[in-house]
Order: structure tokens, then C-alpha cells, then sequence
């Protein structure tokens, strides 16, 4: 699966990443403390998380995630957006819980 | 709590709650050391011994118990998770000095948050307590107490939106300047 095939379905709004919305999505992942998110996400997996500042791009670029969901309606940091456009991080967005977001995800068959 | 500004608002309300007339806000990163340092002092009605012995625990948090709430135990767990520790000293009738610790690099410490607007509204919605702000970055320091904006602006309240907006730019850009000179 594409990153583009969950962003209508899960009602998520682009923040970064475009461009690189034909990346393969293969599994998920969820957490918010990023030491864990860093040694345990998947290569390649959606990550849906509540944190929104700059350190969730370092640990995206770091383990190689495919793209983030920030859930809950949490704002995103200018800062973390700005790295994310420099690092090309795809960066999503949805007002629904982290839980919500991954029973969707499941349908979907991720 | 996402962020550090709101551990500090939340520490800072429990010194009101406890009846401080002087609070004390200091914010210290220290580059070499790689630690951030959050200290508040007041000089509050302080916590007794035994709460404070179970100060850090949250199930002995409901407010029936005690006047604070789940603040303490959540800005005890996130010194934890980045290296650091929280240390609290009170004595009944002298007041609470609290210092909060963490690694200024650690990749689960919270961000500041909007600090700027943090103090702004503890500075304005209460006058009548002397509050003392500031923030240190390595040997560079700048401060701000309710004192000092008194003394320029004598009897004209805080919370006249001129001046509010003032203490807005003067403390973001002071701090910011602390940031930028590194």
C-alpha cells in the first residue's frame, strides 16, 4: 500500500511530503516516547503518534519511518514542519485518536 | 503535559495555591553539561513532611489528600525518562524550592513550549505577588520580576494591553537573544 491510499479513506490532512506520497506503507506503528519509537518502529511503517515537535522528524529520518500521523488535532510545530520539508519527511495529520487512526488502518488492511 | 511551559505554570499555581507572595521562576540550559534545569522557589505556606515523602506518587493524588494535583508525579516522570531527577525541598511555613533536571539533549525531553506567554500570565493575572524570572543559557542571563516592571511603570496595571504586549516582546526577545548568541 502507498501512503496516498490511507490519506482519503483516514480523512488525514498533507502537512509535508507531497511529493513523496508513492512511498510503500507496509505496517504500523504507535508510541509518543520517542526513545521507544526509536529502537522499536518498523522500517517503513505508518507511525501515529500524539507528539508534534521537531524531535519526531529526527526519529522518522533516524529509523527510516514512511510517514507520521500526528493524532488527536495536536498542532505541529513551525520547527518540525520546516525539517520536515528539508528532510522530506511526510507528515500527516487527523483529529482522531491514535486509536481510532489504527482501527482505520487495520481495515485497510495494514 | 506536552510541554515544559506547562510543568511550569502548573508548578507556579500550586506555589499560589499555596499562598506564596514571592515566586521565583528560573530556566538554566548549560551547553557543556548538556543539562536544562527548571527552578521554582516560593516562599509558601510549604508541604508537610509526609506529603512531601509521597509527593512523587500518584495515587496518593487526589486533592482531598492533598493541594496538589497530578503535576508533580508526570514532571517526576519525564526527568526520569531524560536522565534527569526531580528534587523537592519544602519546610512548613518558609516555603517549596523544586528543581527539575533533565538532559538538555535527551531525545524525550519535552519542548519549552511557549514559555513567553507562560510567564507573561503568571506576571499579569497576579500583581499582587513578586514573581522573578529568568533564564540562563550557558554564562549569558536575562531577568524579569514584577518588581522591576513596577518600578519603570509605577501605579498603570500589568494587564493594560500596551504593556502586556510590551512584556511580550521584551521577554521573547530576550530570550531568543540568549539563543542566537551561542
Amino acid at each position: 500500500m502507498q501512503i496516498k491510499d490511507i490519506i482519503s479513506p483516514l480523512n488525514l490532512k498533507v502537512v509535508t511530503g507531497e511529493n513523496a506520497l508513492d512511498k510503500t506503507i507496509e505496517t504500523g506503528y504507535i508510541g509518543d516516547l520517542l526513545s521507544v519509537v526509536m529502537g522499536k518502529a518498523p522500517e517503513g511503517c505508518v507511525w501515529v503518534t500524539v507528539q508534534s515537535h521537531i524531535n519526531i522528524v529526527a526519529v522518522a529520518t533516524l529509523a527510516d519511518i514512511g510517514c507520521i500521523i500526528v493524532s488527536e488535532g495536536f498542532v505541529i510545530d513551525d520547527e518540525a514542519i520546516q525539517k520536515a520539508v528539508e528532510e522530506n519527511v511526510v507528515l500527516l495529520s487527523s483529529e482522531e485518536s491514535s486509536y481510532a487512526i489504527a482501527k482505520k488502518l487495520g481495515q485497510l488492511g495494514i | 503535559m506536552k510541554e515544559l511551559s506547562y510543568h511550569i505554570l502548573d508548578i507556579a499555581n500550586n506555589s499560589i495555591r499555596a499562598n506564596a507572595t514571592n515566586i521565583t521562576i528560573n530556566v538554566s540550559e548549560d551547553l557543556e553539561k548538556d543539562t536544562l534545569e527548571l527552578t521554582i522557589i516560593d516562599n509558601g505556606k510549604g508541604i508537610p513532611p509526609q506529603i512531601l515523602k509521597e509527593i512523587k506518587n500518584p495515587f496518593v493524588t487526589s486533592r482531598t489528600t492533598r493541594k496538589v494535583g497530578l503535576g508533580i508525579p508526570l514532571l517526576n516522570d519525564t526527568c526520569q525518562n531524560c536522565n534527569g531527577r526531580l528534587k523537592i525541598d519544602s519546610e512548613l511555613g518558609k516555603g517549596t524550592c523544586l528543581k527539575a533536571t533533565m538532559e538538555l539533549s535527551h531525545i524525550d525531553r519535552p519542548p519549552m513550549g511557549n514559555l513567553v506567554s507562560t510567564i507573561l500570565t503568571l506576571l499579569i493575572s497576579h500583581e499582587t505577588i513578586q514573581i522573578q524570572f529568568s533564564y540562563t543559557v550557558d554564562n549569558q542571563s536575562f531577568s524579569l520580576s514584577t518588581q522591576m516592571l513596577k518600578d519603570i511603570l509605577g501605579d498603570i496595571p500589568l494587564s493594560t494591553p500596551e504593556i502586556s504586549q510590551w512584556i511580550r516582546e521584551y521577554l521573547s526577545e530576550n530570550i531568543s537573544a540568549l539563543h542566537n548568541s551561542e
